[in-house]
């Protein structure tokens, strides 16, 4: 474990630029992307925007919820920021809208962590003396990963499917039925987890070839 | 230094008293475009009606009130507000409603309570299906083929599809069925791109009043009562009961602003809204869609349980302990101490059917004249000097003699007896049916110079 911590260490300091690059822009690429995918979805430049007192209503719910267990999924879902389009045909009616949550912001950014980490491996494996070629499974399992993640921490809202926000409107807005994104809804837990868990292994399998070669090449 | 002491002093006993002195904080939230909630939301917001009634002495003598209102477009996010400590109260429709009441006691140590209604529709009225104004679809069964939108997720969804399923059509195969936001599906009526779209109040009649659609399906059809109710914090109404009251004798008061006179009121709501304000009085004008009854019956609360058997199908619900949740200690007591009698109002139901027939049977909103009421259709058709100046007719109404509903009456069908009585329909189909019984024939869209002027000037809005 350790040999692993301190490989990774290694990486990431010798393609630190990387790292940094790859965790911060996966991070703004994700919400960039997707608000410029809602908007171009739906044809509307947002025309509002509100900034939340998040620390404020953090206290708020501690003060209101006396069970700590009921305090933090309540808390998780609180928005930062949010902005979207208020239709002024239609009495200023929100059609949609973009939220910015920090539990979701922060799985965001270690996802973002993740793929940096693992663009780093992969880059300090090819300059080692390699007796493996980086396989290429591996990009395609970081793929579905990063999608299972980036998914499910869509956080927007639209009129026709949630008032609240939930990361099967990004489904719903794919064009899948509203009733069928609904019915996924539970799994996207699960999914996360997955994602997580994908990104963790590919990282994992890295690692352990990396400490393979190490050794061979002391042994050589 | 004496002086700098006392005034530290002073500065510190003036905290002490401000901090003794309890803030009592009131946030709702309500929906303005939501006509069904506004004698728990906008009027109490505007006419300052909950003031009138909060209690100023013994454990409340020295508190001060800070009111916090939150407009939203549904009940869901009121519900994550109110989780969230940020609301107090909450205004919304049956199904929110029990996703409220379940959210909360899915929850450890949250719960709501249901303490009042707002409005009812007996039947269900309220959703409602409209295909475009010059569509020559009459039914839902013409629908088999076509592509119909609908919000998905809200109470006009779940009316659509028990709808169609009643008629043994299969939405998933026999018909097209679009997901669009209200305003979509509104904006696509009138532009003629689908051929029907389901939605709940007030989108249907506002189509109807601008004159882009036509209602070939009312919610009342599908004969489940809709109806809209206030919930509250279950700790905020343990710790501040009178306050609760002073609420609900507000919501009593805003009921009887509104029936003292439908015309001011729908007036006021219009500027307060933007929802216009013809179509504020087909609601609340005597004999209107709404009635503002906050008692909560056994009905209601059998309709409710039935909503919740709905979502348990269609997505996945917690369950929802109706007896722990339903409680009308506070509107019983703001009846008591107001001098009303509660079971009273709660032995009386609406039916439009029943009680519109013995009404005046069309009314005219006059530009100058204000309210004028005809004792036939006949009558109001042929009121040619009432309408004598182009632009002087806001909109007139009459009485589905199919269901008993309010109607406008540009959108209506006359059917002329063999007496010269004129009936009124919202279908043409019933029309036909009618003539064909009662012998009789269809008066033709514009055939009179009334008629003809009251699609005229529907054009115009």
């Amino acid at each position: 474990m350790i040999r692993y911590l301190s490989i990774a260490a290694t990486s990431i300091r010798a393609y630190k630029g990387t790292f940094v690059l790859v965790s911060l822009g996966f991070f703004v690429l994700y919400y960039a992307a997707l608000l410029l995918a809602t908007m171009l979805r739906f044809g509307e430049i947002p025309n509002y925007v509100v900034f939340h007192d998040i620390i404020g209503i953090y206290a708020l719910v501690l003060q209101g919820t006396p069970s700590l267990q009921d305090a933090i999924p309540i808390m998780l879902g609180e928005a930062w920021l949010e902005t979207g389009f208020k239709d002024p045909l239609y009495y200023g009616v929100a059609t949609w809208s973009y939220m910015l949550i920090p539990p979701k912001m922060l799985l965001v950014a270690i996802m973002g962590m993740l793929l940096g980490l693992f663009a780093s491996l992969t880059l300090y494996k090819r300059k080692q003396a390699c007796l493996l070629d980086n396989d290429r499974r591996l990009f395609a399992i970081a793929g579905i990963g990063t999608t299972f993640i980036s998914l499910t921490s869509a956080t927007l809202t639209w009129v026709v499917c949630c008032a609240t926000p939930s990361w099967v409107v990004a489904l719903a807005m794919l064009g899948m039925s509203a009733s069928l994104a609904l019915a996924l809804e539970p799994l996207g837990q699960a999914l996360t987890l997955a994602g997580f868990g994908l990104m963790a292994w590919i990282i994992c399998v890295q690692l352990k070839r990396l400490v393979v070669t190490n050794d061979l090449s002391l042994a050589t | 230094m004496k002086s700098q002491l006392v005034g530290a002093m002073a500065l510190v006993l003036g905290v002490a008293n401000v901090a003794s002195a309890e803030d009592i904080r009131i946030a709702v939230g309500h929906q303005s475009k939501c006509t069904d909630t506004y004698s728990a939301g906008i009027i109490l917001k505007e006419l300052e009606l909950i003031q009138k009634y909060l209690p100023r002495d013994g454990k409340y003598k020295d508190v001060s009130y800070t009111f916090d209102w939150k407009d939203y477009s549904s009940g869901s996010p009121i519900t994550n507000q109110m989780l969230a400590n940020k609301l107090d109260f909450g205004v919304m429709g049956d199904y929110p409603l029990i996703v409220n009441g379940a959210k909360f006691q899915a929850t450890k140590s949250l719960e709501t309570k249901y303490i009042a209604g707002t409005g009812y529709n007996q039947k269900g009225s309220g959703n409602a299906i409209v295909v475009p104004i010059n569509s020559d679809i009459q039914t839902l069964a013409e629908l088999k083929g076509k592509s119909i939108s609908v919000p998905v997720g809200s109470a006009a969804w779940g009316m659509t599809l028990k709808a169609f399923q009643d008629l043994g059509i299969d939405t998933k195969k026999d018909l097209t069925l679009k997901n669009q936001s209200p305003s979509v599906g509104a904006a696509n009526i009138a532009a003629n791109k689908i051929d029907a779209h389901g939605d709940f109040c007030p989108w249907s009649e506002i189509m109807e009043f601008r004159g882009t659609g036509r209602k070939i399906f009312d919610g009342s059809e599908a004969g489940v009562p809709y109806l809209h109710g206030v919930v509250v914090r279950n700790d905020y109404a343990e710790k501040y009961p009178e306050v609760v009251v002073a609420f609900m004798k507000a919501v009593v008061e805003a009921g009887n602003w509104v029936r003292n006179d439908p015309v001011h009121a729908a007036t006021m709501l219009e500027e307060w809204t933007g929802v216009e304000r013809e179509v504020q009085y087909l609601y609340f004008s005597e004999g209107g869609a709404l009635t503002l009854d906050p008692t909560i019956k056994a009905e209601w609360v059998e309709a409710l349980e039935f909503d919740h058997t709905v979502l348990v199908k269609e997505k996945t619900i917690p369950p929802l302990d109706f007896k722990r949740w339903i409680d009308d200690q506070y509107i019983r007591t703001a009846y008591k101490d107001l001098g009303l009698d509660y079971d009273k109002d709660l032995a009386y139901t609406r039916v439009a059917k029943a009680e519109n027939m013995k009404l005046n049977p069309a009314e005219i909103w006059h530009k100058d004249k204000g309210i004028l009421s005809y004792d036939s259709v006949s009558a109001m058709l042929s009121d040619k000097d009432s309408f004598g100046k182009a632009g002087t007719l806001r909109a007139s109404y009459v009485y589905d003699n199919t269901t008993g509903l309010k109607i406008f009456g540009h959108i209506a069908t006359y059917v002329k007896g063999s007496d010269g009585i004129v009936t009124a329909f919202m279908r043409k189909i019933d029309a036909e049916a009618f003539a064909t019984s009662n012998g009789g024939s269809l008066m033709a869209a514009g055939s009179t110079s009334v008629t003809g002027e009251l699609i005229k000037q529907a054009s115009m809005h």
